[in-house]
């Protein structure tokens, strides 16, 4: 059976209010819960990184676990699916701090049991979702909300001078090349090499 | 043979989740791309399996063009005008060649394309998207 104790509370007892003493918490308190004697679990909070609401979610991990386990699960807990697999996720995880600062991403191979033991220390994290979109097989992270056909293009590799680009998949005509797409996280693309855009430049370069 | 490269990108791509195996045919390798969307009607079936025939020299930067998609299909009750080119036996199935091919100017270029981009390539002859020399 488990056993629950509350480690890590500091209190400091700071003026006598009528009588009566205040205690201030300053430090998070930490539960620890002993399944066995050497097997410890961490108590953790989670938020969308620039999430709306900073709205926490709270759960319990392994220390052996490693970061990537905590943003899987983190985003698990928020509701959301890492993209583009739980496994090599383009989303980030981070710390945060004092004042609500948060670190930079995380490196995702320490162990909770390893970060937790770096200062500053915290128990808190934040899920970045990043702006992932598919073209083809593959994934990009986009660095702005609206870009254009080409933009996305060459954001995968693909020269569109070449390949021409398709939304949503199934689609019978190419996107306009120079028309803003506003994007979504998670969506697809389909870049085809029938070359049309590049064919549309040349023909506009002639009838100029 | 030198296909090292093919089967590293087919390899690749089963990873992701598509569809996809290296066949041969006496020395000819393939790549087996199955459950192609296609929209129906025109075509029988949402789905379709083609081949994609991988140069021998693939390596060293053969390219790839057109593909085979299996027999029987059936296209606006009847045979697509590009479904005409010679039949092959692989894994048990007769193929017939499409004639799809990249647009004038613009080949199969090694640096940037791969069995990857011809699959979606392929995929747009069942999207009747055509390309610039293909319009049928």
């Amino acid at each position: 059976m488990n056993t629950e104790r509350v480690v890590g509370v500091e209190t400091e007892r700071i003026e006598a209010i009528e009588g009566q003493v205040k205690e201030v918490v300053l430090e998070e308190t930490v539960v620890e819960v002993e399944e066995t004697k050497e097997k410890h679990e961490v108590e953790l909070s989670v938020e969308k990184f620039r999430g709306p609401d900073r709205e926490r979610r709270h759960f319990r991990m392994p220390r052996e676990a490693t970061l990537l386990e905590v943003l899987d699960r983190g985003a698990s807990e928020l509701g959301e699916h890492l993209l583009p697999n739980p496994e090599k996720p383009l989303d980030k995880l981070r710390g945060v701090y004092k004042d609500h600062e948060t670190g930079e991403p995380l490196n995702l191979e320490l162990t909770l049991g390893e970060f937790l033991r770096e200062e500053p220390r915290t128990h808190h994290f934040a899920v970045e979702l990043v702006l992932a979109i598919q073209i083809n097989t593959r994934w990009r992270i986009a660095p702005e909300r609206e870009m254009t056909p080409k933009q996305i293009l060459t954001l995968a590799d693909l020269p569109w001078q070449e390949y021409s680009l398709y939304y949503p998949c199934d689609s019978v005509d190419p996107l306009p090349p120079d028309t803003p797409v506003k994007l979504h996280r998670g969506e697809r693309f389909e870049a085809q090499r029938d070359g049309k855009y590049g064919d549309e430049a040349r023909n506009a370069d002639r009838e100029s | 043979m030198q296909i090292g490269k093919a089967k590293a990108e087919i390899e690749q791509l089963a990873l992701s989740g598509i569809s996809i195996e290296l066949v041969t045919q006496g020395v000819q390798p393939f790549a087996l791309v199955g459950g192609l969307e296609a929209p129906s009607p025109p075509w029988d079936r949402k789905l379709y399996d083609i081949l994609i025939a991988i140069p021998l020299a693939y390596d060293l930067g053969t390219a790839l063009d057109g593909f085979y998609v299996a027999l029987p299909y059936n296209f606006q009750n009847g045979e697509h005008n590009r479904v005409n080119g010679q039949v092959v036996s692989v894994q048990n199935r007769d193929w017939k060649a499409v004639s799809w091919h990249y647009p004038d100017g613009k080949p199969f270029r090694f640096e940037v394309d791969n069995i990857e981009s011809h699959i979606v390539h392929c995929r747009g002859f069942f999207l009747q998207r055509g390309a610039v020399n293909a319009r049928a």
